[in-house]
């Protein structure tokens, strides 16, 4: 194995780059940003949740709040990192354009799993203060959220960059949507928990990602701590390590030839 | 001393050869020239000048900085100019310089006062707040170049600067380019027109199959290869194997340029009536030898009689 690939300071020119255009669109990106959310949490809640009796001693829309907390966690990076990486690099060849000036393709890959990490903070702030202002929130841990973010939010960027790497077309992220995160979204207990899936599904549901951003959620937002949580978070950062390891390593091999 | 040094420089894609083992040295404030078909070797070459494709082997130095474990300093010194546009369509004219200059870590009024002066430099400062998408291929052209004079290049890279572009596009980029040249940039470019590397470039490089075939200044060269004068000959397709076979071992050089036959080093040869050739679709023309008969003679597919 060779030595861990070394991005610089220079990768937050990327995260600028991405935030100016971020912020020139603002307008027309605002909009979605906030009512998507609105209209899951809406749906859901108050639709389907009169079908559905208090589950844990929770309403249902107290039950799923948390849980959507964690899934736009990831729809963020899932969306800016897949599609979006993959038209900077291979459709209008910006990543081309960077890497002449001082900056590495280490430091060009760094910059989009940060911003995407970025995008992944400000859904959960957003959701959190909807959440708030619902009065779905019962504990101030749940301003953990925000480094539970970050440290999904930087995983998942990473595996979506990975994925990107390997993607011969732009139709490769229709599998990655309706295969991994479409599914993962509805397996991960959000919606019920997953103690009611029959029992192999169940263990493979906690090899899942989001799973245990759910978790981790769930109980920040309750504010009912558990051991369980711990185990979690380190596995989520053994995939960081290891997509954001992989990330580097294969766009390297993709674009440096 | 030299500004890019290049020694036994090689390329290897796989089993292709794209570079096979090229010396050449590019001066201070020259234009260097690489010529070349399509996979001649001259992307690659400018690529790994560039610092973006290693070397497979061989030694090259940018500036006294090796490229292979110098790749940050040399591009900070370096403005290159791609063969596709690769300009940000998520950002506006201006925004694309503004941008860019921060990759090389320039404060932000020098990075403004640059990007105005690039823009104005390159005739576009009309369009600083226009979206990309609605520039033409021209204009495009210009704001790459402006782009790259963001850092004050040493040495400025330009892959096929005028490909693609019409005449009147083609000649405001040379405009440009020569008056660089004047305030003495070096310039790197690669270029399949020999119109573009007769008026541009002080020396030139010949490529093809990844060897440079020869070098020096357009001038010399032409002389050196073809004489003073040469023969252009042309003629129906169903003539030429005869007159090929004819003129076997009679003159130094025959290029085929397709539909003309090219002919140097005639040692007071002449068309002979006899060979019968179709009357109505020959012509023979006597001139001054040109960078493309040169080239034509190079690259062509062994037609050469020496």
């Amino acid at each position: 194995m060779i030595a861990f690939p070394r991005a610089s300071y220079r990768s937050l020119r990327v995260w600028q780059r991405n935030r100016d255009v971020f912020f020139g669109l603002w307008k027309s990106d605002a909009l979605p940003l906030f009512l998507e959310p609105l209209v899951i949490l809406g749906v859901t809640g108050l639709g389907i949740g009169q079908l559905v009796d208090d589950i844990e001693g929770q309403s249902y829309l107290e039950f799923i709040g948390p849980g959507l907390l964690a899934a736009y966690i990831m729809f963020a990076p899932a969306f800016e990192n897949s599609w979006g990486s993959y038209i900077r690099m291979a459709v209008r060849h910006t990543y081309d354009a960077i890497i002449v000036t001082p900056l590495n393709i280490e430091d060009v890959i760094t910059g989009e799993i940060l911003w995407g990490t970025t995008r992944a903070m400000m859904m959960a702030v957003l959701i959190l203060v909807i959440l708030a202002v619902l009065g779905l929130v019962d504990s101030f841990l749940a301003i953990l959220v925000l480094p539970l973010a970050a440290l999904f939010g930087f995983m998942f960027a990473s595996l979506s960059m990975a994925y990107a790497s390997q993607a011969p077309s732009i139709n490769a992220f229709n599998f990655f949507f309706s295969l991994f995160v479409y599914p993962m979204f509805f397996l991960s207990g959000i919606f019920f928990p997953i103690e009611l899936l029959p029992s192999g599904l169940e263990q493979f549901a906690w090899v899942l990602p989001l799973t245990n951003a759910v978790h981790i959620s769930r109980h920040l937002v309750d504010g009912d701590l558990v051991l369980s949580m711990l185990w979690s978070v380190l596995g989520m950062a053994g995939a960081a390590v290891i997509f954001y390891y992989l990330a580097l390593v294969l766009m390297r091999r993709r674009l440096i030839k | 001393m030299s500004v890019i040094r290049a020694k036994s420089l090689v390329k290897r894609f796989g089993e292709l050869t794209a570079v096979n083992s090229i010396d050449f040295a590019v001066e201070h404030s020259e234009c260097f020239g690489f010529l070349g078909s399509n996979g001649a070797g001259k992307t690659s070459t400018m690529r790994m000048i560039s610092c973006v494709s290693p070397a497979t082997s061989g030694e090259l130095f940018v500036d006294d900085l090796d490229v292979m474990t110098s790749g940050r300093r040399i591009k900070a010194a370096l403005g290159v100019v791609p063969q596709e546009d690769n300009l940000d369509e998520d950002l506006t004219v201006l925004g694309n310089l503004l941008v860019h200059a921060r990759y090389f870590e320039l404060p932000k009024h020098e990075r403004e006062e640059r990007s105005k002066e690039a823009l104005e430099f390159m005739g576009l400062a009309s369009r600083a707040g226009s979206a990309i998408d609605t520039l033409s291929g021209g204009m495009k052209r210009r704001l790459l170049i402006a782009r790259a004079l963001l850092n004050r290049p040493r040495v400025l890279i330009l892959d096929e600067p005028t490909t693609g572009l019409d005449p009147h596009a083609r000649h405001l980029v040379w405009q440009r380019l020569i008056q660089l040249k004047a305030q003495g940039t070096t310039m790197v470019l690669s270029t399949h027109y020999m119109d573009e590397a007769a008026y541009l470039c002080d020396r030139i490089a010949i490529m093809g199959e990844g060897v440079i075939l020869t070098m020096g200044t357009p001038a010399e060269l032409v002389k050196e290869h073809m004489g003073d004068e040469v023969l252009e000959l042309r003629l129906a397709p169903w003539d030429k194997e005869k007159a090929m076979a004819h003129l076997e071992g009679k003159v130094d050089s025959i290029a085929d340029a397709g539909d003309a036959l090219i002919l140097s080093g005639l040692n007071g040869w002449s068309l002979d009536p006899e060979l019968g050739l179709d009357p109505q679709h020959t012509s023979v023309v006597q001139r001054p030898p040109n960078l493309e008969d040169l080239f034509l003679r190079l690259t062509g597919k062994g037609l050469e009689d020496e």
